[in-house]
């Protein structure tokens, strides 16, 4: 198991609300673990807490069966790979650049990349199929050539987990699949992958583990097609949603019923 | 086919950058063995080389104090200052991820001067007072980090209205510093430290501030690569392993040495270490890895160009701010201009 | 190969900075002096001072009337009759405004170097040179006359420094001796404006003591400032209520006698309604201005406050003969600027 989550809470200083409530999952490598859950739901909070960014109030997060809360920042960033939502830097850094930058949990604090760190760039750029961007400044990509980069940037990290926030946020309808795709790919590669997504159907194509916000930071968690139901999913989007089988794709599809 | 051309392109990137400093440096030495040889004493341009390198004849006295005790320790001092106050720019510019501060734009020239107004107060010496400056320095870079963190606003503009807040403070207590001194010894020890010149400068003067400015510079070169990744944004740096707070403070700490060192020989020269650094992301790109040592380079030439040029134009020397200010505030709007794009 | 690049240069600077310490040493030719300046530094000088510079202004009325204004070759600024007495000071050249030229200064390469003694930095600075520098204060009548004593000294015109001294004591018991007459409840009290409305000479200023030689009070006398020309406001002033308020005749004024007569807010000032605003003579020589020309200021005072005691005729004798002493020339009063 990479990941093991024990009974974790979690609440900002101060405040009494739960954004986490007592939350358990585990995951183990190439497994795919999609979290949905309604806008606020703490989906943010929970891949913060994952990736040692943000302590829980309550409870234990193992990291190869370490405490996170142990391990230095370094430690983490050497096994967890954090895809953040889209950001743009304050300075035009090329697209190699940018990546070789993923390097940096195993660089040393006055280090700098060395020649086998920016060959394993080029080769990672080569996998993507984005080579051609390497000389490009990375703020002027369009959404996905941004997204792809910034997965090139975790994937030199070599890292044994991704955590993806809503990577197909504001993406076109063909930059969604091909992000999707990916992650599909790198999944069967042997990353442990967990996304949050406001999508039921991507959670559905990429199948693996699905965990489900419901009321009040409880979380519950399984086989994709256990917890996405009609059900479950009215519940938490209050509207009408279904779940068809669609003959022609030979699987099921979520749905809106109507506006 | 492409994979091959992108990798050279790089590489070819990798090599105009070092040409490019390559070639700063020669036109750095080839300036500076000029501004040698030119001044107001009339002196042979060959027998300045004649006494920089030794062979000259003893017989004239003067011709070696014009060269080695006022031309060369001038040379000196502005290069290493146009090269640390570039350097803490791009620092300062790197940690913060914003093109638009520097050292004077932080507060901490300003803080320099009120420590080392406190420290001739107390009649400290020398040494304490460059200390006390480097503290002053450091105390005004917290204060102006402290107005944004209060204000939960992490904006470019904040972080830049909040330097104006505390460089006017500091200004200000500055001032009522100089009203209460005594007018004799003190208030004429701190206003001579403040304006600051290259025209006394000495070689004590020199060697005092070269050891705290070589360490800060080569930690800063070293840090270098985690500047480019803290300038990625905290959470983003965070992820990556990276101590943020540590590096954050690492960084201003060099970099404050560096201003406060320069402020101790020179006074307060504003525009340097701001415009500096966007030449040299023009000429070498935005990784502070080429940038750094670029910047430096580029300062190191400004500043000394700019001296040589306030020394030797006019009958009456002019101080070296209104030159730098009257080139870099139309350059920076210059370069706004050209960059609006990317800095929306 | 970066940091070998950065180490190289530093070590690049620190073989010139120690370049810059191995200058060889200045050997004075001639004989050698020691002379104690007002810094009370131990200045050493060739036996012979044959040229002088300097940045401020002060000293230049001081070597005329030593007779060695020819050996100036480099001051701040020069004005008035200071030309007349020495020709040569029309085209003379500068060292710098404000601040010291350093390369000037050594193409002039002078004998000696004259600074204010509150500045050791540049006079340290100028000493690094090989240049002696020497430090000059003037705040005060004893200081001035002390500056004329050591620059007799410097040039070896330590009679004529002496007579010049002798001269400005006299004159400082000419006025004694009419003072000591004046009854005490006749006493004037008045005080000196400087260059703005407001800026007041205080009691350790020269100013102070010119008020005090000519025996009148001056108001400001217990102001303590560290600053010259203190700035009291006008509302302590209008407290004072001086009898006279002698204003200073620098071309920097930023207002003019007449304007305070005409200033309505100002005309209960006993001062003002007794037409007493008096600006100090003169345009061409400041009888305000450290220097001995301040004997005839006092003396000015004098006959301005108590005619009764020592009328304006009497002044005007004293002009002529102060110029031919000090100058060995006299100038006539409507040259001068001096209004009956």
């Amino acid at each position: 198991m990479i990941y093991e989550v024990n009974n974790i809470s979690f609440a900002y200083p101060n405040t009494e609300k739960l954004i986490l409530n007592e939350v358990s999952f585990s995951l183990a490598r190439g497994e795919i673990l999609s979290i949905l859950g309604p806008n606020g739901a703490g989906k943010s909070t929970l891949l913060n807490c994952l990736a040692g960014l943000v302590k829980p109030t309550h409870g234990e997060i193992l990291l190869d069966g370490k405490d996170i809360s142990d391990l230095p920042g370094k430690n983490i960033a050497q096994k967890i790979g954090y895809v953040q939502q889209a950001h743009t830097p304050a300075f035009s850094y090329s697209v190699f650049e940018f990546v070789l930058m993923g390097r940096a949990p195993k660089i040393s604090f006055f280090g700098r990349p060395q020649k086998k760190d920016e060959e394993l760039v080029w080769q990672t750029l080569e996998i993507m199929k984005i080579t051609h961007l390497a000389n490009r400044p990375y703020t002027q990509l369009s959404g996905g050539e941004r997204q792809q980069c910034v997965i090139a940037h975790v994937l030199v990290q070599e890292p044994q987990a991704i955590l993806f926030d809503e990577p197909t946020a504001s993406l076109d309808y063909g930059n969604q699949a091909r992000i999707l795709r990916l992650i599909k790919r790198l999944s069967a590669q042997g990353y442990a992958i967990i996304m949050t997504t406001h999508n039921p159907d991507h959670a559905m194509l990429l199948g693996g583990k699905t965990a489900l916000f419901a009321q009040a930071g409880k979380l519950s968690c399984g086989k994709t097609s256990e917890i996405i139901t009609e059900e479950s999913l009215q519940k938490i989007y209050h509207t009408d949603v279904r779940l068809l089988y669609v003959d022609a794709l030979q699987r099921q599809a979520c749905l809106h019923a109507k506006l | 086919m492409i994979i091959q051309s992108e990798r050279e392109l790089e590489h070819k990137h990798k090599r105009q950058a070092r040409l490019i400093n390559i070639a700063l440096l020669i036109l750095l030495f080839t300036t500076a063995l000029i501004a040698l040889c030119i001044g107001k004493y009339p002196l042979k341009p060959l027998s300045a080389l004649a006494v920089l390198f030794g062979k000259a004849n003893l017989h004239d006295v003067m011709d070696y104090h014009v060269v080695l005790g006022l031309r060369l320790p001038r040379i000196i001092a502005s290069i290493i200052c146009g090269a640390a106050l570039a350097s803490s720019g791009t620092a300062y510019q790197g940690i913060f991820k914003n093109p638009l501060v520097s050292s004077e734009f932080l507060g901490v020239s300003q803080g320099a001067c009120v420590g080392a107004a406190i420290a001739i107060l107390l009649s400290a010496s020398a040494a304490q007072i460059q200390l006390f400056a480097f503290l002053g320095g450091l105390l005004a870079v917290g204060l102006t980090l402290l107005i944004p963190a209060l204000m939960r606003n992490n904006s470019n503009l904040m972080l830049v209205l909040s330097g104006i807040i505390i460089g006017g403070a500091m200004s200000s207590v500055l001032g009522f510093i100089k009203y209460i001194a005594d007018p004799e010894t003190e208030l004429a020890a701190i206003t001579y430290w403040q304006m600051g010149s290259f025209s006394y400068i000495t070689s004590d003067q020199l060697a005092s501030v070269l050891l705290p400015m070589g360490l800060a510079s080569l930690c800063l070169f070293g840090l270098s690569w985690r500047i480019d990744i803290l300038s990625l944004g905290e959470s983003e740096a965070q992820t990556l392993g990276t101590n943020v707070p540590l590096v954050r403070i690492f960084t201003i700490i060099c970099a404050t040495l560096l201003t406060a060192s320069s402020v101790s020989i020179a006074g307060t020269i504003s525009w340097v270490g701001l415009i500096i650094p966007h030449f040299g992301r023009i000429l070498v790109g935005t990784g502070n890895t080429r940038l750094l040592p670029t910047a430096c380079l580029g300062g190191a030439l400004f500043l000394l160009t700019v001296d040589t040029v306030t020394r030797t134009a006019t009958a009456a020397e002019m101080p070296i701010s209104i030159l730098t200010g009257l080139i870099g505030a139309p350059l920076y709007a210059w370069l706004l201009y050209k960059r609006r794009m990317i800095i929306n | 190969m970066l940091r070998k690049t950065i180490a190289a240069l530093l070590l690049v600077l620190l073989v010139f900075t120690t370049a810059c310490a191995k200058i060889p040493q200045q050997t004075v030719a001639g004989t050698v002096k020691t002379v104690t300046d007002q810094a009370g530094r131990q200045v050493k000088l060739p036996d012979d001072v044959e040229t002088v510079a300097m940045m401020f202004s002060i000293p230049t009325s001081l070597l005329l009337a030593l007779g060695v204004g020819d050996r100036l070759v480099a001051v701040g600024a020069t004005w008035g009759i200071q030309t007349l007495i020495e020709p040569s000071l029309e085209t003379i050249g500068t060292v710098g405004r404000g601040q010291l030229d350093m390369e000037s200064l050594a193409a002039y390469n002078p004998d000696v170097f004259l600074h204010k003694a509150s500045d050791p930095a540049t006079l340290e600075v100028v000493a690094k040179l090989g240049i002696p520098a020497l430090g000059l204060t003037t705040e005060s009548t004893a200081e001035v006359l002390e500056a004329i004593t050591v620059l007799g000294e410097v040039f070896n015109r330590q009679a004529r420094a002496a007579e010049l001294v002798e001269y400005y004591h006299s004159k400082m018991e000419l006025a004694n001796r009419i003072v000591a007459q004046i009854p005490a409840d006749e006493r004037k009290t008045a005080i000196v404006m400087g260059s703005e409305i407001g800026k007041v000479a205080g009691g350790n200023m020269l100013q102070s003591f010119m008020i005090e030689t000519a025996g009148g009070i001056n108001c400001a006398q217990d102001v303590e400032s560290q600053q010259a020309w203190p700035v009291v406001g006008t509302e302590k002033i209008f407290a004072w209520n001086p009898d006279f308020i002698f204003c200073t005749n620098g071309s920097a004024s930023e207002y003019e006698a007449a304007d305070l007569l005409h200033d309505p807010t100002w005309q209960n000032m006993n001062a003002v309604k007794n037409n007493r605003v008096l600006l100090v003579p003169t345009d061409k020589d400041s009888w305000e201005y450290p220097s001995l020309s301040t004997c005839l200021g006092f003396l000015w005072m004098l006959c301005q406050m108590y005619p009764e005691y020592y009328s304006e005729a009497d002044f005007l004798q004293e002009v002529d003969l102060f110029y031919q002493t000090a100058y060995g020339m006299t100038f006539n009063l409507e040259f001068l600027g001096y209004r009956t």
